[in-house]
């Protein structure tokens, strides 16, 4: 298989992830309940996570919430900072895991900015957006379709100056961009731990710039003589048991990210041009691209071609990629795909350049062949591309 | 013999405290806080010798109190 949907989560693992997974299974017991060697080892995993993601992400250990994804992380974060009919700036580029605890909250959104591939827009939009009654500000870091990273440090600094609590959504952007709590100075930043950190699904981080309010109410291992949950870090918004082998396996992803460096980044950036300029070689055929602005996550479409059914062709010849919304319409509709959605195809650590050349073998095939079924298809109109 | 426990209400500080301490070369072992010594239920302390107590100070931060076991006493410390 050719799996080009690392967006989505990563399929291909380092070794060492179920090594220490199934490590983890055999020897861990409950973390913060037991004095004996094998909870200790449990409670020793959680925090040697804990310091690897505050080193990967300038924080401080106690900093790091152990989640079990980045829709955990943003709820927790959103219910913390958003009340009912609070007015709350976001990017036009969030996915369902912000826009919809806000709508469940009753928030009033307000969308900043629709740019794509325009950081200076974009934070010029977030300048103007920003105003007195503004109680948080959500942006992605990078969108989760179009791979357009967001100008997140520019908006930062908004909020700082304007003391409005930042929230950074940081799916597709942890593991492959520097980020930096400290330096942001946002009140949180939600990570999934199964994407480009490599680790298991069910893993998550949430860095919290803030004490979080409790999403889930329960033993922690600590003050348990009290009604309510703890007051400070982590164990405020860690209850119940942890999940010590996802723990595991994170953490030992989070190492080979760390033992990359900027090999990833550089990889991903080869891949990625080499990606778009194929698509953008084949007729019929709109691809979305950024150039520097832009992650290995590149959603295309083709004219007079259904995305859910190249996506199932691709699959048929054993291409993994993801059509549709994304689960995040908003993004679609700023960049005017929310009719046709769009097919994506994202890069991971293990894409080889052959890997890209069958893809883009196979989409070109698959429209050649459509194109002698049915009439000349409409070309898209309304967006240039950027190699 | 006196032993001396610094309780902490989280397990995550009571780790960090005692790996500082290990790094200063100080032996001390981790443990759940005794009942006698809890203050709002179950915690972790740090427990020491006198000798290691006392090359230990100043302790590492975020601990709620410090006792002193003698026999089956226990006491405060300031």
């Amino acid at each position: 298989m050719i799996y080009l949907d690392n967006a989505a989560t990563t399929l291909q693992k380092p070794a060492s992830v179920p090594r220490a997974m199934a490590q983890a299974v055999q020897r861990c017991a409950n973390p913060g309940r037991g004095g004996y060697a094998a909870s200790m080892q449990a409670a020793d995993t959680l925090l040697e996570l804990r310091q690897a993601a505050a080193d990967c992400f300038d924080a401080d250990p106690e900093q790091v919430v152990l989640t079990m994804n980045a829709t955990h992380g943003l709820n927790l974060a959103i219910r913390t900072l958003v009340s009912p009919g609070d007015r709350v700036v976001i990017s036009g580029y969030e996915h369902n895991a912000v826009v919809r605890p806000l709508h469940a909250l009753g928030a009033e959104l307000s969308v900043a900015s629709r740019a794509l591939f325009d950081p200076a827009r974009t934070a010029a939009d977030f300048e103007a957006a920003i105003s007195r009654d503004t109680k948080a500000v959500i942006v992605n870091h990078a969108s989760n379709v179009f791979g357009y990273v967001q100008p997140v440090e520019e908006i930062a600094a908004l909020c700082r100056q304007r003391g409005v609590p930042l929230i950074v959504d940081a799916s597709q952007s942890a593991g492959i961009l520097p980020i930096s709590l400290r330096h942001l100075g946002a009140a949180f930043i939600a990570m999934p731990g199964h994407k480009a950190l490599y680790g298991p699904q069910g893993t998550g981080l949430l860095l919290c710039g803030r004490l979080p309010d409790p999403l889930l109410f329960g033993g922690t291992g600590s003050q348990s003589r009290l009604p309510e949950m703890p007051d400070f870090l982590p164990d405020r918004a860690e209850a119940g048991t942890q999940n010590v082998p996802g723990a595991a396996g994170l953490l030992a992803g989070l190492g080979f990210v760390r033992g990359q460096g900027s090999a990833l980044r550089v990889r991903e950036r080869q891949c990625r041009a080499q990606l778009c300029r194929g698509l953008a070689a084949i007729s019929g055929v709109q691809v979305f691209s950024g150039g520097a602005d832009q992650l290995g996550v590149v959603s295309f479409r083709a004219a007079g071609m259904d995305c859910e059914d190249l996506a199932a062709q691709l699959a048929e010849r054993g291409i993994a990629v993801r059509a549709g919304l994304h689960c995040a319409p908003l993004a679609h509709e700023s960049a005017g795909t929310l009719g046709s959605g769009t097919v994506r195809a994202s890069l991971g650590a293990f894409n080889r350049s052959e890997e890209i050349a069958a893809f883009l073998d196979a989409v070109e095939e698959i429209l050649k062949k459509q194109e002698g079924t049915q009439e000349k298809p409409l070309p898209f109109h309304g967006f240039s591309c950027i190699i | 013999m006196r032993e001396y426990f610094v309780n902490y209400r989280s397990i995550t500080k009571a780790q960090r405290a005692l790996r500082a301490l290990e790094r200063q070369g100080i032996a001390a072992s981790l443990q759940r806080t005794p009942q006698a010594a809890r203050q709002n239920g179950c915690g972790y302390s740090i427990r020491l010798s006198e000798r290691e107590f006392l090359r230990a100070r100043p302790l590492p931060p975020g601990y709620d109190s410090v006792l002193v076991k003698t026999g089956q006493l226990w006491e405060a410390v300031p």
